[in-house]
């Protein structure tokens, strides 16, 4: 009996300790602990005692996972963008005084569920003043759909604008994005300019970026003596293609259009020249924006591929925070880190320009002020003049840009097209080398 | 109709490669019963071993694998005795989970390491067409592909077989206790039969490397194809994985054939699920185990 | 029998209840966001528990039904425009018809077979949905509905997922299905001699945690308001079903409960290392398991014997 009642008290205690272990997380919640950031660029400046002191940037980021490759150049930019901000421009003047602005990152692991947790996280336990997320619709859509339900400015990029509205229209959440339309606009003015049998091969998984892209290319192409060729949406992650490629090589296309990831696209592209198939044109979408990527394509294979650069370093314009062209941070870059550009500084870099410009604006870190201040954006980035649409979107250039042997990298890019972005300069395309050896 | 044709003979080449990645897998769990989800991603460090090491030898892919399966048993002996083995009598659960941990700390550590970028292992074969007529084409790297599998299930088979290794694994598969009292120490056992199992995932992941290229969490991908490989071969059954390569190779490429690309994948997850109905234990199910 | 039911336990239990349905009151938002998510993934854990832990059907595919909860809610509310509270029934439905008729092909299987099988399945779920024009292809939904629900209803709805797990795993066992569910976690041969039908005891409880499952993905989904294949039908949602499972101690209910509170908390302080914060969470799982392999509940059980919520059925208190 004794025994018995022990027993019970064990139990009864265990239940209160499982209460408080709860209750316990939730008052911790008021002292977070110390975040680490992956650079020092914000620790510089001492944090005031009083009050906030601080602004807070929280940053849901792919760290790890598939889209870690977008996040590559974004500790060295906020080094360099924080230094100017905190060091160089001793802060940002709000409510009478200039305070710092500091970074946290949380890790979204590349997955759309663990965005939102990680979004959430920042907005109540950090308590950032502004929430960013980036990289694709699984970093930018939940990362809006937290900002709308805890009513927290949010700044999203690297989307496409059409599937970021999917989520719309947003209240709290501002993009800055490509458009598909523009993006494929360009792509078709670039192969215009090249001499070949007009006959088009789709080659499209069917992720968003897939399905929207066989859309947009579809009512583009249609009257313009373009011939289509659609042998069907592959799944992500398929391993052999021969049923693609034998349909496209009797099709006699010339141009591929491809919307692929790049291990899909290093596999077919291989597989493509194995079975003696190579076409005049392979514009490329999503699989081979870094230099890696296309280094990674054996026996040379990436020679006159083509796709769409979302930055590139010959963009006539610079950044009003870090005083630099294009071609100037692309070079720091490279002389300080190893290898060519990645073409994502240029958002990390824009989203500082535009972060610095709407919170000095607004003065304060009232969030509708911090809201209305960053909607009132016009400001000359390293993209040129941008401003928010109707949808609280921003269009970012997304340009034709083709692949060529380099000087000094195995790859350089060369944008042959930008009807879009006419203040871009853009150079003639070449039919891929390859094609035309026998 | 040549795209038939085809289809079938890449399918059935594919498959060896689908064998190589699952080999090792059948291996654990023929002798010790382990489901062990860390096969893929070590399959992949095995890949990166290949990588590093043959920049740093010259390029000599052989040398690179040689010291790859030197180093890959050695990280096997150290988690089979470090770590799985003190779970396994503790039931299936424990040591399930234990494989998860390892799967998630080597993916991520690799990618620490080595950073996001798409990675891949240059082949000599990639762009060597071995027959290439209007009718079909057989591109020497799947050729390769297939003939490496083949030997290296081969060989296994052998060891399996026909040496006093096999011979006390075989023992430790049956029946524990017997193959105590008998002399066999199982423990030790488990640790030979998780070098090997890694052995030959380094050579599917140099394969897969060269093929497909990888990333560090490329792993879980390659994991659901190695087992859909194994349970239709037959847990434990060397030769059957090979058979249960071919299948899921040639199912995917006639699934593309036949109903469009995007039923390609689906078309051979189909196929083991339907084999798996028919015969719950696989084709060839030579050691039985629970 | 008054005395019987209200005993300190159960006061304890009911007391536990209470405090926690009024944590949106006193508690952070952040507490609040916590609690949402440790009932949630306690849902999970204890379904997978009652599959895995009692049933001996170690499955690796249970995130169909998460994905199949989460598809549910945003087909009803984006498609269909239809209130969120339809969306419960239908998940109901659709995953006891879908748990049925996989049962037919898996069940065929046992052991490491029908845990691989499972996984299968659930592959070829997640292709046909990239590949099914009906749902977006892989495109996925935004679920907009979601954005504006108050997060102090949110977190009640959670907490009654939550304890309804509990109450139900708890009924099972309880029930006469619970004996042949012990019995057969014993010796399943044995079992069956005496006249334990595995089968249907087994599909029995692989329909009502399927079900369950889908009704937590439901609420899962609601808060995270995007729902795409690959992430609906992640293995990540098993991975961390068998964590909580194992981790706090297979074949116990309580196990679950302290494996939710582990695992919830336990990523919530990693978030602040971001990069290696897997790395840990990994090495932790394969700590924990080499110390104590039956788990924390089974650890504390060996040591002290304590159980809060016994499913043996005494043969009388007085006989003690």
């Amino acid at each position: 009996m004794k025994g018995n009642r022990k027993k019970r008290l064990l139990a009864a205690a265990l239940c209160a300790i499982l209460v408080f272990a709860l209750a316990a997380c939730g008052s911790s919640g008021g002292a977070p602990a110390s975040t680490d950031t992956p650079a020092d660029g914000g620790s510089a400046a001492a944090p005031a005692a009083a009050g906030k002191g601080e602004i807070v940037i929280g940053f849901a980021a792919p760290l790890t996972g598939p889209l870690a490759i977008f996040m590559g150049p974004t500790p060295w930019v906020e080094n360099i963008c924080l230094d100017a901000i905190n060091n160089a421009m001793g802060g940002i003047e709000i409510d009478g005084a200039k305070i710092p602005v500091r970074v946290v990152y949380a890790d979204t692991e590349s997955d759309s569920n663990k965005a939102m947790e990680v979004a959430t996280k920042l907005v109540t336990d950090d308590k950032v003043d502004i929430l960013v997320g980036a990289w694709t619709p699984v970093g930018t859509n939940p990362i809006s759909a937290v900002a709308e339900r805890y009513e927290v400015p949010a700044f999203v990029f690297g989307a496409p604008e059409e599937s970021w509205m999917e989520g719309g229209p947003y209240h709290w959440a501002a993009g800055m994005n490509f458009n598909y339309d523009l993006l494929c606009t360009d792509v078709v003015a670039m192969w215009d300019k090249l001499d070949t049998n007009k006959k088009v091969g789709y080659v499209f998984d069917t992720d968003v970026d897939g399905t929207t892209g066989r859309e947009v290319y579809n009512s583009l192409l249609d009257g313009t003596g373009y011939e289509v060729f659609d042998p069907g949406a592959y799944t992500i992650g398929t391993t052999d293609y021969t049923s693609i490629i034998s349909k496209l090589k009797d099709a006699d296309c010339d141009i591929i259009t491809a919307d692929m990831i790049t291990p899909d696209f290093a596999t077919f592209w291989k597989q493509c020249r194995q079975y003696g198939y190579i076409p005049k044109v392979c514009t490329i979408n999503k699989g081979m924006h870094y230099e890696a990527d296309v280094e990674g394509l054996d026996s040379n294979g990436g020679d006159g591929i083509t796709f769409s650069s979302l930055w590139d370093k010959n963009f006539p314009f610079s950044s009003p925070l870090l005083g630099l062209s294009c071609t100037e941070i692309a070079d720091k870059w490279q002389s300080e880190n190893e290898g060519y550009y990645p073409y994502s500084i240029g958002y990390d870099v824009a989203m500082y320009d535009i972060l610095y410009d709407a919170l000095g604006r607004a003065g304060t870190l009232e969030k509708g002020a911090v809201l209305q201040a960053l909607l009132d954006t016009d400001i000359e980035t390293v993209f040129g003049g941008l401003s928010f649409n109707e949808n609280q979107c921003m269009q970012v250039p997304a340009v034709a840009t083709q692949w060529l042997p380099g000087a000094e990298f195995a790859f350089e890019k060369t944008v042959v097209s930008s009807v879009t972005f006419p203040a871009i300069p853009s150079h003639d395309p070449v039919i891929i080398p390859a094609a035309t050896q026998d | 109709m040549e795209l038939f044709v085809q289809s079938v003979i890449s399918g059935v080449l594919l498959g060896g490669l689908y064998a190589a990645i699952g080999v090792g897998l059948s291996l654990v769990f023929g002798i010790m019963g382990l489901t062990n989800i860390a096969h893929g991603s070590f399959m992949i460090l095995g890949s990166f071993f290949v990588m590093v090491f043959s920049r740093q030898l010259a390029g000599s892919i052989v040398l690179a694998l040689a010291v790859t399966l030197a180093v890959m048993a050695a990280v096997g002996a150290l988690t089979q005795g470090a770590l799985i083995n003190r779970v396994l009598d503790k039931g299936a659960e424990p040591a399930l989970l234990v494989t998860f941990g390892i799967a998630i700390v080597v993916q991520n550590i690799l990618q620490l390491i080595f950073g996001a970028d798409f990675k891949s292992i240059s082949s000599p074969f990639a762009s060597v067409n071995v027959v290439s007529t209007k009718w079909v084409v057989i591109s020497g790297e799947y050729l390769v592909n297939f003939l490496i599998s083949a030997a290296l299930i081969f060989i296994l088979h052998f060891i399996i077989r026909k040496t006093w290794l096999g011979r006390s694994i075989r023992a430790a598969s049956g029946n524990v206790t017997a193959a105590e009292l008998m002399g066999v120490n199982t423990k030790r056992t488990y640790i030979y039969a998780m070098c090997l199992a890694l052995v030959s995932g380094s050579v599917g992941g140099m394969l897969v490397g060269q093929t497909f290229g990888f990333y560090s969490y490329s792993g879980m991908s390659y994991l659901i194809i190695a087992f859909g490989v194994v349970v239709i071969g037959g847990m434990g059954s060397i030769v059957g994985t090979l058979i249960g390569g071919v299948i899921l190779g040639v199912a995917q490429l006639l699934g593309a054939y036949f109903f469009g690309p995007g039923m390609q994948i689906f078309i051979g997850y189909l196929t083991l699920l339907v084999i798996l109905t028919l015969k719950p234990r696989g084709l060839l199910s030579s050691m039985v185990r629970k | 029998m008054g005395q019987r039911f209200w005993n300190i336990k159960t006061l304890c239990i009911v007391a536990a209840v209470a405090v926690l349905a009024f944590l949106p009151r006193y508690g952070s938002d952040y507490a609040v966001n916590i609690g949402i998510l440790v009932f949630l993934y306690m849902s999970l854990g204890q379904m997978w528990n009652l599959l895995g832990g009692f049933a001996g059907l170690a499955s690796l595919g249970q995130q169909i039904f998460v994905g199949l909860g989460g598809y549910t809610l945003a087909l009803v509310t984006q498609e269909y425009g239809m209130g969120i509270a339809a969306s419960f029934g239908i998940a109901v439905g659709v995953s006891v018809v879908f748990a049925y008729v996989i049962s037919f092909p898996i069940f065929k299987m046992s052991g490491v077979y029908f845990t691989i099988g499972s996984w299968i399945v659930s592959e070829a779920i997640l292709v046909f949905f990239r590949n099914w024009k009906f749902v977006h292809y892989d495109a996925g939904y935004n679920i907009t509905a979601a954005y504006k629900i108050p997060m102090g209803a949110l977190y009640l709805g959670a907490l009654a997922i939550g304890v309804g797990s509990i109450a139900l795993v708890y009924a099972v066992l309880r029930s006469k299905m619970g004996l042949a569910l012990m019995a057969m976690r014993d010796n399943e041969s044995a079992a069956e001699v005496r006249g334990v039908r595995l089968y249907r005891t087994k599909l029995f409880c692989f329909l009502i945690s399927s079900a369950y499952t889908a009704v937590t993905g439901v609420v899962l989904y609601l808060n995270i308001a995007y729902v795409k294949p690959g992430a609906a039908f992640s293995i990540d949602w098993t991975v961390c079903m068998v964590f909580i499972a194992v981790i706090g101690g297979l074949g116990t209910i309580e196990g679950p409960i302290i494996g939710a509170v582990i695992y919830v908390i336990l990523r919530q302080y990693l978030y602040n290392f971001p990069g290696i914060s897997m790395i840990i969470l990994g090495s932790v799982a394969v700590a924990i398991i080499l110390l104590a392999p039956k788990g924390i509940m089974g650890a504390i059980r060996g040591r002290f014997g304590v159980e809060l919520f016994s499913v043996r059925r005494r043969v009388d208190e007085r006989l003690e």
